[in-house]
């Protein structure tokens, strides 16, 4: 986070505004509010989004670029975060770290992220700033200076982040590769995330960590993009446990899941927690502005923050036992451990290959 | 000159005014569209917020009962505080508290633990209970319209948790291995030992979460007694926030626990007590030789949640912290030493403690803990223009109210305020509270209750690559092996084995 890269594609960036909205909702049963946004696009390309809330004085602005480390050159991995932080440098008319001038300085904040297929920075501020926010975001979006010694600077500053992450506790990871899902198959996918790993309650927690106490904590993240994404399992390791058995109770919970439907109450109670999520997430602007940045970029229509619910409703027991079968496969799983120098295999032992070839490397 | 000349004249003129006139208009549309100013516009008036009074009433049994209205999102809150959390914990048995409450939500009369996680779970509710300094509290979060089954389950964890021994194990288990990953890192090994140093064998002294030695001891029968003690109507609050009535919320809090009873013994009185500020200053070090980088840490008695510089204390952290803080501002922005420094004033019912904080390579680590020692007596000592103490303060304004954009946000400030005592006023006077701290205010708050003399110096990474420069500045360096290090007690070291 903080300070990660862009190829400027100003035709490809998606300018979402969420401003501050109308009040006294209509109480109920659970009904999501929907989100009211307009949408153009100027003559360069750049399409806006904007919605309107007036409960909170803020505002919220982010601009998603479509690159991400995904678009990392060869043998130069890291440099679209590298990149992210240069944005924060200076340009034609803002001097260095004068974003941060413009936003914490108002009582607001920003930040940016780089995943795979986006970079997103954003800033929430009081929503009397709309206008000086906007000037930023276009200034550095024109006008960007990169020399060496912001450059340098910058480069330090990522190697003592990197520095600080790298202490973590043991941890097995399981990755599917999933290709070309169909709607349906992705709030399957989506459902079967939340029945896997959503609270205490969820099958990982209850067998990894409850019952078995092989993880400390598991979780299982769909990463769903339009084109190759991945479904990821994680487990960290209790005290004293190995990799191998949080990596077999992990396929057990799997197959699991392709050998029998779930329960009608697992996928009510799953349906019902993802309604709470999304209340949770458009209790503030920065966190509706993702929705409609996410809906529009990553999913392809801005629509999609209205309907997806709707959508996930009609997931039904057999579509999540299919989409597990379908893409939870041998063939397309990559298996990570991450181990602390003192649990590393003597040396010389070679690295393993699991039974159907899929790659373990110790990082 | 004949007519016709003329004529021709002032056409002529005409016309050229006509193609003057248009190109000026030209060229100011296009100065309006593609030619970007070179300077930010200015903002608009600014809006404010204003937030509900909360409704209060306290129960017959003497349970304090605050709700807070907001009906923005179907949404609801609710958090049950006791008001004695870590600092009640007894010398050998660190992380009691805390034991005790996350032991709430595994296991009550009628339910088992993994009973209480399907059921809030199936209303798409959460449920969470731990302690803190000063209060242990369970929290549930959920849709409004399921927020009275889901403060069913609320009131019997905190009432009739049965604290089963398969359960504690269990719970045990988890700290020790949370302890162990925390004591491999120098930045949690360099919160732990700033406890010690600041408060010694005193109550604020231990982890929160207990030590490896204390989990170990901690029996079913202390955590038993620690509930029947403190877990009472008259030692508690409920808080109540959302898409919820008042009359609705407060029918909920009679029905739940207007039969909780209360004991006819007294209350205990709180266990933190005001620390002597006259400890002397230490200069500790824990070599961890595999250490990737170095956690630097300066800190020193700070004030307390009611004392009257409250806010002076606010603003002058501020100065110091946040992303464009004077210490981030010096050690990565203008020395990329670090990822990130700052600083925090952490409040409690007595005096809490003031760290300053960054983590760096091991190399820098003395540099870097002059660098945090060295903005300490700035602020003290020297200048603070309004232009840089306005947004300071702006940035407090301004994460207050984001704070309190969702409901959770909301429900725990309410709950924060109720605790210690202190009026909700608060919520509409904090923005006239931090803007009304001027300069002096602050320069004054630093040299009386911050002064670097009285700060204490921790440095947790690999001792060989910082140690001399260190020496060369302090006589007094104390240095423990990581191996050696007892979270137990102030002392720090393992005490000799005695015969």
């Amino acid at each position: 986070m903080h300070r990660h890269s862009r190829k400027i594609f100003a035709s490809c960036a998606a300018l979402v505004l969420w401003m501050v909205a109308l009040s006294g909702a209509p109480r109920a049963q659970t009904r999501m509010p929907r989100v009211e946004f307009k949408q153009r696009t100027l003559a360069n390309g750049l399409r806006v989004l904007s919605a309107v809330d007036k409960s909170s004085p803020t505002v919220a602005i982010q601009v998603w670029y479509k690159v991400g480390s995904k678009d990392d050159p060869d043998g130069r991995s890291g440099f679209a975060h590298l990149f992210e932080h240069m944005l924060f440098k200076s340009t034609k008319n803002m001097k260095s770290e004068m974003m941060d001038r413009l936003t914490e300085d108002v009582g607001g904040n920003n930040n940016a992220f780089t995943a795979d297929d986006v970079t997103v920075y954003y800033e929430v501020v009081p929503s009397n700033y709309l206008e000086t926010l906007l000037w930023a975001e276009a200034d550095r979006m024109g006008s960007l200076n990169v020399d060496d010694p912001n450059f340098k600077s910058e480069r330090d500053v990522v190697k003592e982040e990197f520095r600080s992450r790298v202490l973590a506790p043991p941890y097995g990871r399981l990755f599917y590769l999933l290709e070309q899902k169909s709607f349906v198959d992705v709030d399957a996918l989506r459902v079967a995330e939340v029945i896997l790993s959503g609270g205490e309650s969820s099958r990982l927690y209850r067998s990894l960590v409850y019952e078995q106490q092989i993880a400390a904590q598991t979780s299982a993240v769909s990463d769903l993009r339009e084109d190759v994404s991945l479904f990821t399992y994680l487990a960290i390791l209790a005290s004293e446990k190995k990799p191998e058995e949080a990596e077999r109770a992990l396929l057990a919970e799997i197959k699991k899941m392709q050998d029998a439907p779930v329960s009608a109450a697992e996928l009510e109670k799953a349906k019902n927690q993802l309604v709470t999520a999304q209340l949770h997430e458009r209790e503030t602007n920065n966190g509706k502005a993702l929705a409609i940045g996410d809906a529009a970029v990553l999913l392809g229509d801005p629509q999609r923050v209205n309907t997806d619910l709707a959508r996930l409703e009609k997931v039904t027991a057999a579509d999540v036992q299919r989409v597990m079968k379908k893409y939870m496969t041998d063939a397309n799983r990559l298996v990570i451990y991450y181990l602390p120098e003192s649990m590393k295999k003597p040396a010389g032992s070679p690295r393993g290959t699991n039974s159907n070839g899929a790659t373990k490397g110790g990082e | 000159m004949n007519l016709r000349d003329k004529i021709f004249r002032h056409a002529f003129y005409a016309l050229a005014l006509i193609v003057l006139t248009l190109a000026m208009l030209a060229s100011a549309a296009f100065a309006q569209a593609p030619a970007p100013q070179a300077t930010p516009p200015p903002p608009a008036a600014p809006r404010t917020v204003k937030f509900p009074a909360p409704a209060e009433r306290t129960l017959a049994n003497g349970l304090r009962v605050v709700v807070i209205e907001r009906h923005t999102t179907p949404l609801a809150a609710a958090r049950l505080l006791v008001k004695t959390g870590g600092e009640a914990d007894p010398a050998q048995l660190a992380g009691l508290a805390d034991m005790t409450a996350s032991l709430l939500t595994k296991g009550t009369t009628t339910r088992k633990a993994p009973e209480i996680a399907e059921q809030i779970e199936a209303l798409g509710g959460s449920i969470e209970s731990g302690a803190r300094w000063d209060a242990s509290q369970a929290n549930i979060d959920a849709q409004a319209s399921r927020l009275a089954p889901a403060m069913e389950i609320l009131a019997d964890v905190v009432r009739r948790p049965v604290f089963e021994s398969e359960e504690i194990e269990r719970l045990r288990q988890q700290y020790l291995d949370n302890m162990s990953v925390a004591l491999s890192q120098p930045g949690a090994i360099a919160r732990f030992v700033a406890s010690r140093v600041v408060f010694g064998d005193e109550p604020y002294g231990h982890p929160l979460s207990g030590t490896l030695e204390s989990v170990a001891q901690i029996k079913r029968v202390d955590i038993v007694k620690f509930h029947e003690t403190y877990y009472r109507p008259d030692n508690a609050i409920l808080v109540i926030g959302g898409d919820v009535t008042a009359g609705e919320a407060f029918q909920l809090a009679e029905k739940l626990f207007g039969d909780w009873k209360k004991p006819a013994s007294a209350l205990p009185a709180s266990a933190a007590r005001k620390v002597s500020a006259g400890a002397k200053p230490r200069v500790v070090v824990i070599d961890k030789p595999d250490a990737g980088q170095a956690a630097v840490l300066v800190t020193r008695l700070g004030i307390n949640r009611k004392d009257q510089d409250f806010f002076r204390g606010l603003v002058a952290n501020s100065v110091l912290s946040g992303y464009s803080g004077r210490l981030n501002q010096e050690i990565r922005i203008k020395r990329g030493l670090s990822y990130g420094a700052g600083s925090s004033l952490e409040v409690r019912r007595d005096t809490g403690p003031f760290t300053a904080t960054a983590q760096t390579k091991n190399e820098s680590g003395a540099q870097v803990a002059d660098l945090l020692l060295g903005e300490l007596a700035r602020l003290a000592n020297g200048e603070l223009p309004d232009a840089e103490l306005t947004p300071r303060k702006a940035v407090l304004i301004g994460g207050f109210a984001r704070n309190l954009e969702t409901v959770g946000g909301l429900v725990s400030q309410v709950a924060s305020l109720a605790l210690y005592g202190l009026s909700f006023g608060e919520m509409n006077t904090y923005v006239n509270n931090v803007q009304s701290i001027t300069a002096a205010d602050v320069k004054r708050f630093a040299s009386s209750r911050l002064p670097s003399q009285g700060a204490s110096v921790i440095i947790v990474g690999d001792a060989k690559k910082f140690l001399p420069a260190l020496k060369e500045k302090y006589q007094n360096v104390e240095v423990n092996p990581v191996a050696e290090l007892n979270l137990n007690g102030g002392v720090l070291r393992q005490a000799p084995k005695t015969p």
